[in-house]
C-alpha cells in the first residue's frame, strides 16, 4: 500500500487522462451519433443507407480492432496524430454507433400526435426534427445514454495496449516496477473506475431530473 | 418506425427528395472517393499486401486464431451462464445476506472495465502462486463480466414468469429448490434466449481483448501477419470482415428467436415481456 501512496500523483494523472479521453470522445460521439441518427430517419435514401451501413459495420467490430485501425492503420495512410488523438478517434468512431441507435430509439419514442401536429402546422422535416422531436427524444434517452457513457469510460482502458498513459496503463507500468504491490494497485484502480462511473450516473440522473418536463 | 416524420411527398417534394438524394449520393461518393484515393495513394491495394491471404500458411494462422477466439468465447459463455444463474438465484433468495452479497458481486463486476478484470486474473493470480496463462485470464475476465450481465438478464426473466406457475408448482408439493430448478429457470432461459444470444455478440467482440494479454486469438493472429508483411490495413479489413459476418449471423439468430417467441405469445395470448438488449 505504501507504494500506491508514494505513486499517488502518477495514478491520479492516469485517471485524469481517462477522464479526458472519456469527455472528449463522449462529446464528439454525442455530436456524430446524433448526425448519424438524423441520417437514419431522414427522407433521403442514400443517407439512410449510409447511416445503417456505418452502424452495422462498427457495432459488429471489436473496439480493439477499431483501435488497431486508428493507431496502426492511419499512419500507413500518412495520417499522423498523437496516440491520444488516435485513441479519441477510435473511441468516437465506436461509441457514435451506439449513441446513434439510442437517439434513434428516442426519436421513435416521441408521441405520434406531436409529430403529426408539427407537420399539420406546416413545419418541414428539419424543423419537425429540430424543434419538436429531438428535444423530447434527448430527454427520453438520458438513462440509456448514461449506460453508453459508462461503457465508454470503461472502454477507455483498452488504450492500455495503444501507448496512451491512462489509468490502466499506469497500473500496468507501476505493477512492472513493483510486483509486490499488485493487489493494492489493482484495487486502487478498480476503486477509481467505480468512482468515475458512480459520478457519471449521479450527474446524469440529476440532469434527467432538471430537464424533465411534466407530461 | 410507426409515424413518418415527413408527409407523403407530392410532386414538388418528390423532386426535392430526388435532388437531395443526388446531392447526398454525391457527398457520400466523394467521401468514399477520398478514402479510396488515400488507400491507393499509399499503396494499400498493391498485390504484395493482399496476395498473402491466398497462401495456405497465412490462412492457417487466421483459422487457428478464429478457433482460439471461438474456444475462449465458448468456454466463457458456458461458465458465464452458470455464474449468471447462480448470481440471479442468489439475488432472488429469501436469505438477506445471500441476496445482498450477490447484488454486490454483480454490481462490482459490471462497474469495472473488462481489461481490468482480465488484469486481476493475469497479474493478480500469479502473485498468489496460481498461473493460469493468457487463455485462463481472458476466460476468467469474460466470465466474471458476462456472468454479472447475464445474472441481471436471468433475474428479469425469472421475474417475468407468471406467478401462477410458482403457485401451481408449490401446490403440487414441489420444494423451493425444485420450483427454481424445474419451473422458473427453464422458462426464464427460454424467454431470455434472444437476449442471451445478443450477449454472445458482446462476448465474441470482447474476446478480442485477448490481444492485450497476447492470447493468440483472431486479432492477435492478424497482428502476427501484419508485423511480418507490413499490411496493417488489409489484415485489419480481413479480420474485421470475419468478426462482422459471425456477429451478423448471431444477430440474425437472435432476431429469429425473438420473432418466433412473439408468434408463440400471440397464440397463447400472453402479455409480451419488455426485453432490453444492452449490448455495448
Amino acid at each position: 500500500m505504501d507504494f500506491v501512496i508514494e505513486q499517488r500523483t502518477v495514478i491520479l494523472e492516469g485517471f485524469w487522462m481517462t477522464v479526458r479521453l472519456t469527455v472528449l470522445s463522449g462529446v464528439l460521439s454525442l455530436l456524430f451519433g446524433t448526425v448519424l441518427a438524423v441520417m437514419r430517419v431522414c427522407p433521403i435514401p442514400p443517407l439512410r443507407w449510409a447511416g445503417a451501413f456505418y452502424v452495422t459495420v462498427v457495432r459488429n467490430t471489436p473496439l480493439t480492432l477499431v483501435f488497431v485501425f486508428s493507431t496502426f492503420g492511419l499512419p500507413r495512410l500518412e495520417i499522423r496524430f498523437s496516440f491520444v488523438t488516435f485513441a479519441i478517434i477510435a473511441l468516437t468512431v465506436y461509441t457514435s454507433s451506439f449513441v446513434c441507435e439510442v437517439v434513434r430509439s428516442g426519436i421513435n419514442s416521441v408521441a405520434a400526435g406531436e409529430i403529426e401536429a408539427a407537420r399539420a402546422i406546416g413545419l418541414p422535416f428539419g424543423q419537425t426534427l429540430g424543434q419538436v422531436v429531438l428535444p423530447q427524444a434527448f430527454r427520453a434517452v438520458i438513462p440509456p445514454l448514461t449506460s453508453v457513457f459508462i461503457a465508454l469510460t470503461k472502454n477507455t482502458s483498452i488504450a492500455v495496449a495503444f501507448s496512451v498513459a491512462e489509468a490502466t496503463s499506469i497500473l500496468r507500468r507501476l505493477q512492472n516496477q513493483d510486483a509486490s504491490a499488485t493487489f493494492p494497485l489493482l484495487l486502487t484502480t478498480a476503486a477509481g473506475y467505480i468512482v468515475l462511473t458512480l459520478f457519471l450516473s449521479f450527474s446524469f440522473s440529476r440532469l434527467e431530473r432538471r430537464v424533465a418536463v411534466a407530461r | 418506425m410507426t409515424v413518418a416524420l415527413y408527409d407523403a411527398p407530392g410532386p414538388r417534394s418528390r423532386r426535392r427528395v430526388l435532388i437531395g438524394s443526388a446531392l447526398g449520393a454525391l457527398v457520400l461518393l466523394a467521401v468514399v472517393g477520398v478514402v479510396v484515393w488515400r488507400l491507393s495513394d499509399t499503396g494499400q491495394f498493391r498485390s504484395i499486401f493482399w496476395e498473402p491471404f491466398t497462401r495456405s500458411g497465412v490462412q492457417r494462422i487466421l483459422l487457428r486464431g478464429l478457433g482460439a477466439t471461438l474456444r475462449a468465447a465458448g468456454v466463457a459463455l458456458v461458465l458465464a451462464i452458470a455464474l449468471g444463474l447462480l448470481l440471479a438465484v442468489g439475488r432472488l433468495s429469501e436469505r438477506r445476506l445471500l441476496r445482498q452479497a450477490s447484488g454486490v458481486v454483480v454490481e462490482f463486476f459490471r462497474a469495472l472495465p473488462l481489461v481490468l478484470l482480465i488484469f486481476f486474473a493475469f497479474l493478480g493470480l500469479p502473485q498468489l502462486g496460481i498461473d493460469i496463462g493468457a487463455f485462463g485470464a481472458l476466460v476468467i475476465g469474460l466470465t466474471l463480466y458476462n456472468g454479472s450481465v447475464l445474472a441481471e438478464i436471468f433475474r428479469a426473466g425469472i421475474n417475468a414468469v407468471p406467478r401462477g406457475q410458482t403457485e401451481a408448482a408449490y401446490s403440487i408439493g414441489l420444494r423451493k429448490g425444485a420450483v427454481t430448478r424445474l419451473i422458473l429457470i427453464p422458462q426464464a432461459v427460454r424467454t431470455m434466449l434472444p437476449t442471451i444470444v445478443s450477449q454472445l455478440v458482446v462476448l465474441l467482440k470482447d474476446s478480442a481483448l485477448g490481444f492485450i494479454v497476447a492470447y493468440p486469438e483472431l486479432l492477435r493472429s492478424g497482428r502476427r501477419i501484419y508485423t511480418n508483411i507490413g499490411n496493417v490495413i488489409p489484415t485489419a479489413i480481413v479480420v474485421a470482415t470475419i468478426y462482422i459476418l459471425i456477429n451478423l449471423a448471431l444477430s440474425q439468430i437472435a432476431s429469429w428467436l425473438e420473432r418466433r417467441q412473439r408468434g408463440e405469445r400471440r397464440r397463447h395470448d400472453e402479455v409480451p415481456v419488455e426485453i432490453s438488449t444492452g449490448q455495448l
